[in-house]
């Protein structure tokens, strides 16, 4: 009969730890990625590896210009995850494996073409290449949270006109606006070329 | 026989037109009029628009966008912003005007092709005057520049250059001139346009000691071997004479308010490698005698009333110095006064010959501050340097004015635009019965 109780007292126990890892879980399952965004993931964790004055406007000498989080408040600066980190469980998970640098142990995908022409291209345009080619990837996921298409209020004739081919033409938003926040760099000749499309 | 002369004229003008295909004659009151917006352009050369300078419009602009998929209807807003003062305009004029609305016109038979213009001058006056040489007691002087030259802007010299009105055209072999016009033609280091070369580069440079050329003028992209279309960078006279012979050239005609008006011409040059001359000989040419430095003609003073003009001559009267009309031999034993000025060209319709000659029938009249000029052009010219405006064919035009005294870059032009001759286009010619 003891033991009868004992194994009762385990199984609630072992119940009752069930169901604080299903809360637990369920609380991670929602909070995983907003806090991943919010709390965890600041310019500083970013800034730890990427150079400061290359990617916050307010370091010394700073080559990224300030892009407003709020509209209208030139004070508000987006932060680095608004503009690079799409939404999606597989996004955040993948900010913790680039944050422990798992990204970085198998290389990057290397521009073979243009190593074979013998062009060598420095790290950091190496690297604009290819978040400009995740945003054209995703069709600037990370734009739209934002700016939301049809809400867009044009100033000018030329945005209303530049929008109207853009939709068109199905291009999306980094086709058009790159070289706003870092530091310039060209872009390439062979970016942002849809399947079966050839470079012009 | 004054009076005889008198009265043939007057019957030619009551009777109609001197000839079937006077431009003048054309009843314009039936042709649709078509606003174009000229607008500053600036120092927007074909290296900018592919620069990063050129936000989120270089790589467009090196596909080959049409300037109007994003500038559409935007020719007021972008030549107030250059006008005055911008990155792309270190030279700004004061009291210019960014904007100059153009009326046009343009209709066809089965022979010619009749272009009309319409434009308001920002001045009070016809700009007929062009640059002279100046007698400063010793020495004949040039006299008179246009006004991006910097002895004008430090008032060293006054502005004085001729207006005129141009037309670029193409039949579809030049590549982008479609969708971006004329801007394919205007690069860095032209006259006025950043990165100037000296005259001695210029003149060591292969492609330009070949043209015998000391400044760089408009060319076509294809002519160079870079993709950036460097002036410096031309390829042989061979592959050139290539591609003039594939059609890859834009026809360049300018009516001219000194230099061609007054004959009732316009000019006949080739956009290639450099803003060549069609062959033959345009209604202009240098009044200089370079071995004794003095002009090669004067005013005939039987029939101009004075052998020279004064200062307050100019813009109270024709000033253009006609070799078969106004001119006699430079005298340099006349006496001459300091103050004494002669226009720095001569113009002649009959020594003009050949395919430049071609655009013999336009004339232009200055009234309450508008210029009208009519135009007339043959229809399937076969000339190797002319682009043959045919009945059924569609071409790309773009347009351009040198109002208030100036000349290269200073003009006002237009965005690129189709005409058809009996053919869908954005503009489409009457036909005349």
């Amino acid at each position: 009969m003891e033991i009868f109780f004992r194994l009762m007292d385990y199984r609630r126990v072992v119940n009752v730890i069930l169901a604080i890892a299903a809360a637990l879980l369920i609380v991670w399952i929602f909070a995983y990625e907003p806090v991943t965004r919010n709390v965890l993931a600041q310019d500083g964790v970013c800034t730890y590896c990427h150079l400061e004055w290359e990617y916050t406007p307010h370091a010394k000498r700073a080559a990224t210009r300030p892009h407003q989080q709020v509209a209208g408040d030139k004070q508000s600066q987006a932060t680095c995850v608004q503009c690079h980190l799409p939404e999606g469980w597989w996004n955040t998970t993948y900010a913790y494996l680039h944050g422990l640098s798992f990204t970085d142990l198998f290389g990057h995908f290397r521009d073979y073409d243009a190593e074979s022409a013998g062009k060598w291209i420095p790290p950091r345009a190496a690297m604009a290449y290819r978040v400009r080619d995740r945003m054209f990837e995703t069709d600037g996921a990370v734009c739209r949270t934002c700016h939301i298409e049809d809400q867009i209020k044009f100033t000018r004739d030329r945005g209303v006109n530049a929008h109207k081919l853009a939709l068109k033409e199905q291009k999306t938003c980094i086709e058009c606006h790159n070289n706003l926040v870092h530091r310039q760099i060209d872009v390439r000749k062979t970016a942002f070329q849809k399947p079966g499309e050839v470079a012009k | 026989m004054k009076k005889a002369l008198a009265i043939l004229g007057v019957t030619a003008l009551m009777t109609g037109p001197a000839f079937a295909a006077d431009p003048a004659s054309v009843d314009w009151s039936k042709v649709p009029v078509k606003s174009i917006k000229l607008f500053w352009p600036g120092q927007s050369t074909y290296q900018w628009l592919r620069s990063p300078e050129h936000k989120r419009a270089d790589r467009q602009t090196k596909e080959g966008q049409a300037c109007v998929a994003c500038h559409l209807n935007e020719e007021a807003e972008i030549g107030k912003k250059l006008i005055g003062g911008h990155d792309l305009e270190p030279m700004p004029i004061e009291g210019k005007n960014g904007l100059i609305d153009l009326k046009f016109q343009v209709a066809y038979d089965s022979q010619d092709a009749y272009f009309r213009f319409q434009w308001k001058t920002l001045n009070n006056y016809a700009g007929t005057a062009h640059p002279y040489y100046r007698f400063d007691g010793k020495k004949w002087k040039a006299f008179g520049y246009p006004k991006l030259d910097a002895v004008v802007q430090d008032g060293d010299q006054p502005g004085i250059y001729e207006d005129r009105m141009s037309m670029m055209i193409d039949d579809g072999k030049v590549a982008d001139f479609k969708g971006q016009g004329c801007w394919v033609t205007c690069h860095d280091g032209e006259r006025d346009s950043p990165d100037l070369p000296t005259k001695a580069e210029v003149k060591a440079n292969a492609l330009f000691k070949h043209l015998k050329k000391k400044d760089v003028r408009k060319y076509l992209p294809s002519t160079r071997t870079d993709e950036n279309a460097s002036w410096d960078k031309g390829k042989t006279p061979e592959e050139i004479a290539k591609i003039k012979a594939a059609g890859g050239f834009l026809d360049l005609m300018q009516w001219r308010g000194h230099r061609s008006n007054p004959v009732g011409m316009s000019d006949d040059f080739y956009v290639l490698e450099y803003r060549n001359s069609d062959a033959g000989k345009n209604p202009f040419g240098s009044n200089s005698n370079k071995k004794t430095h003095t002009p090669k003609y004067m005013f005939d003073e039987k029939k101009v009333g004075k052998k020279a003009l004064r200062i307050e001559d100019i813009r109270k009267m024709e000033t253009t110095l006609i070799r078969e009309t106004n001119a006699v031999p430079f005298d340099p034993k006349a006496d001459w006064k300091e103050g004494d000025l002669i226009p720095k060209y001569v113009v002649s319709r009959k020594d003009s010959k050949g395919s430049a000659a071609d655009n013999n029938r336009s004339k232009g009249v200055w009234k309450d501050g508008m210029w009208t000029v009519v135009w007339a052009r043959k229809l399937g010219l076969t000339n190797p340097d002319d682009k043959a405006l045919k009945a059924g064919g569609v071409y790309s035009f773009g347009f351009a004015t040198h109002d208030d005294n100036i000349t290269t870059r200073g003009h006002h032009v237009s965005f690129p635009y189709t005409i058809g001759f009996g053919a869908k286009a954005d503009i489409e010619a009457t036909k005349l019965n």
